[in-house]
Formats: C-alpha cells, structure tokens, sequence
C-alpha cells in the first residue's frame, strides 16, 4: 500500500489556448529519481468514471517510482469548464499539447510519456503522430477507431430500451439523422452534436507507425486476446515492431463500476516504463 | 452442445450479472433477468470481441438477446458467415 508521504499530489486549474480551465491533477513524487513525466489521456464518457480507481492507483504507483504524472479532464468533461456538446476532437488534442506543456513547465522535465485507456488511448497516439514530441506511450485497451467507436456508444441509447425487452424503432442510421438535423442526443446524460459526431468520423485511424516504443495492453476475462488485438498483431507481422503487446487475463474496470484494481496491468506497465523509458 | 455455444455461455457468464457461476442454461432468460443497459452494451462488445464479429442494427432485437439460445444462434450464424 502506497503511503501518503511518498509523494505530493495537488489539484489545480491550467488554461488550454482557448482560455477554457481544465483541471489538472499532479502526483509529484517527493524525490525524483527520474526525469521523465507521463500525461495521462482518460476515456470517453461514463469510461472516464468507471475506470478513476485503477487510474489513481496506477498514478501513485508510477509516482512512488520517481515519474511525475499529471491526469486532467478534457475540456466539457469532468471538472474542466465547457460543455461536451461543443467539443471536438481537434479540441481535446490542443487540450493534451497544454497538459504536456503544464507538467514539463510544473515539474521542470522534458521527457514526456504519454499515457491512455480506452479512447484516451487512441487520442495520445494521435497527439503523438502530429507532434513528434513524445518519448513513449502507454496503450491501455486502446479502441480501434474513433469512427467505429462513436456508432458503438450511441448505440448504447438503443441498448436500453433493447435491455428493457422494448422493440425498438431506433436505429444508428436514425440517431444520425437526428444529429444531422441539428438535435443534441442525449446517451446515458452525455449530450452529443453533429459537431463531436462528426469529429470522430473525420479522426484518423490510430497507429503504431512514425512513434517511438509503445506498451500495448488489452484486459479482458478471456485467456485468448480480444479479436481486435490478434488481428492487430497479425497486421503488423512482418513489419518492423516498435511496440510491445501483453494481453492481461483480468476484468475490465472501464465498462463497470466495482473493479476497483488491475494489479497485474499497472506491474507489467510499470516494469515496461522502467526497462525502456 | 456446440463448441460455439459453450463459448458464448462462457463469455455471457464473465460478462454480465447473471447470478450463476456455471451451467447457464440453453433457455436461461437474458432480458428481464439479467441484463440492464450497460449489461447488454457489455456482452454486445464482448461478444464482438471475442467472437470477431459485428452487430448489425438489425441484430438488436428483443428476440435475439432473449435466451442463451437465441443469441447463441445469431452468433453462430454471424461466425459461420465471416468463414
């Protein structure tokens, strides 16, 4: 158990380049052995709220080894002023350039590790493909396409009158067309525009091209990997690796509420920082 | 009892709150019983994932996620599909 006096951690609000406060959270370790600072991305939605227990208990954990580690709400969600219905992509992206900015500028270090889950995953990736600036990334369940996954989460709005043996007349094509003649779309109290909609369709594909090295992890229940990880694998066979993939057998702590730690995944990650940051 | 089946047994008892450890029967109820919401956004992903397939709209009917049985065809006849 990691005790309070082995690091400093400290609330506190930065300003991204629109002028909009985001919360930022810093885990300072008391003495730094290390110069290198990892930015933590989270996931979308009710993912983010799912998931806070690991993340902190992942952040103490990389902060009581000597890496200082800012996690910060995006701005429209969490703390962070905005409203998710005015968002973008390209929005979130200037967010993680001024959390990268903070942490160097609050803890003096210029070498930054990215680190994500779920679509907070992907957003990193994509920060670090456009910027050049990242030393590493940690990849946690990344999702495998900002297009796909967008459809999957409105669809959830389907799955509740499916959950509740409704028939329903709601399909994808209609949510869309619904966003498409201006309606915000209301998804388990995440409001969604055409704006943030279409923001996830334009938004590359995530890639493990033109980056430095890179811990690639999936968790689920299930001995063998989750398809998309094998075929991920198997596309990237032949081609010249610069990451590394380990498949966690462990319950998911983003998609539920009462899994409250991931030992295994923040170990593996830890050890993979250690041997190559 | 199919391969297939088992496994789709074994993903919906990892997945959802279904009150059983093992032996989930071929007409235990889904909907009503132990699916909420998230439960069923949950084993749609699951299912996906594990199986490698997808759900079209038309998929996601009342009778399709009634039974263990019933999902357990849709799934059969999607991962007969992809080959």
């Amino acid at each position: 158990m990691l005790q309070a006096d082995e690091q400093k951690e400290r609330m506190f609000f930065f300003s991204n380049k629109r002028g909009t406060d985001l919360l930022g959270f810093l885990h300072q370790p008391l003495t730094r052995k290390r110069d290198v600072g990892i930015v933590y991305c989270h996931p979308f939605a009710e993912e983010k709220n799912c998931s806070h227990a690991v993340v902190v208990k992942a952040a103490r954990a990389f902060a009581k080894e000597g890496y200082a580690v800012l996690r910060f709400d995006l701005s429209g969600t969490g703390d962070s002023a905005g409203d998710l219905e005015d968002m973008t992509i390209d929005m979130w992206q200037d967010d993680l350039a001024c959390a990268i900015n903070t942490l160097k500028a609050e803890s003096d270090i210029k070498v930054i590790v990215l680190w994500g889950l779920r679509f907070g995953a992907a957003l990193a990736v994509k920060h670090h493909s456009e910027s050049q600036e990242i030393a590493a990334h940690i990849v946690w369940h990344p999702i495998s396409n900002f297009k796909d996954y967008i459809k999957q989460f409105l669809r959830q709005s389907i799955n509740t009158e499916l959950a509740n043996a409704i028939s329903t007349k709601k399909s994808l094509g209609v949510l869309v067309e619904k966003l498409e003649r201006g309606e915000v779309l209301d998804v388990f109290g995440y409001l969604i525009r055409e704006k943030l909609y279409a923001s996830f369709l334009a938004a590359d594909t995530w890639s493990t091209q033109n980056n430095g090295p890179m811990f690639i992890a999936s968790v689920s229940p299930f001995t063998r990997a989750p398809h998309t990880f094998r075929k991920f694998q198997d596309d990237t066979d032949g081609l010249k690796k610069n990451y590394d993939y380990e498949h966690i057998v462990a319950e998911p702590f983003w998609d539920r509420y009462g899994v409250w730690n991931s030992p295994e995944l923040i170990d593996k990650t830890l050890d993979w920082i250690k041997e190559e940051v | 009892m199919s391969d297939l089946s088992l496994e789709v047994k074994e993903v919906i008892l990892k997945t959802i709150p279904t009150g059983m450890s093992r032996d989930l029967p071929d007409d235990f109820k889904l909907l009503g019983e132990a699916l909420d919401s998230m439960a069923v956004t949950n084993l749609i992903l699951a299912i996906e994932e594990y199986f490698g397939i997808e759900f079209d709209d038309d998929d996601l009917t009342a009778e399709v996620f009634e039974t263990v049985s019933s999902l357990s065809q849709l799934v059969a006849s999607k991962v007969n599909a992809t080959g």
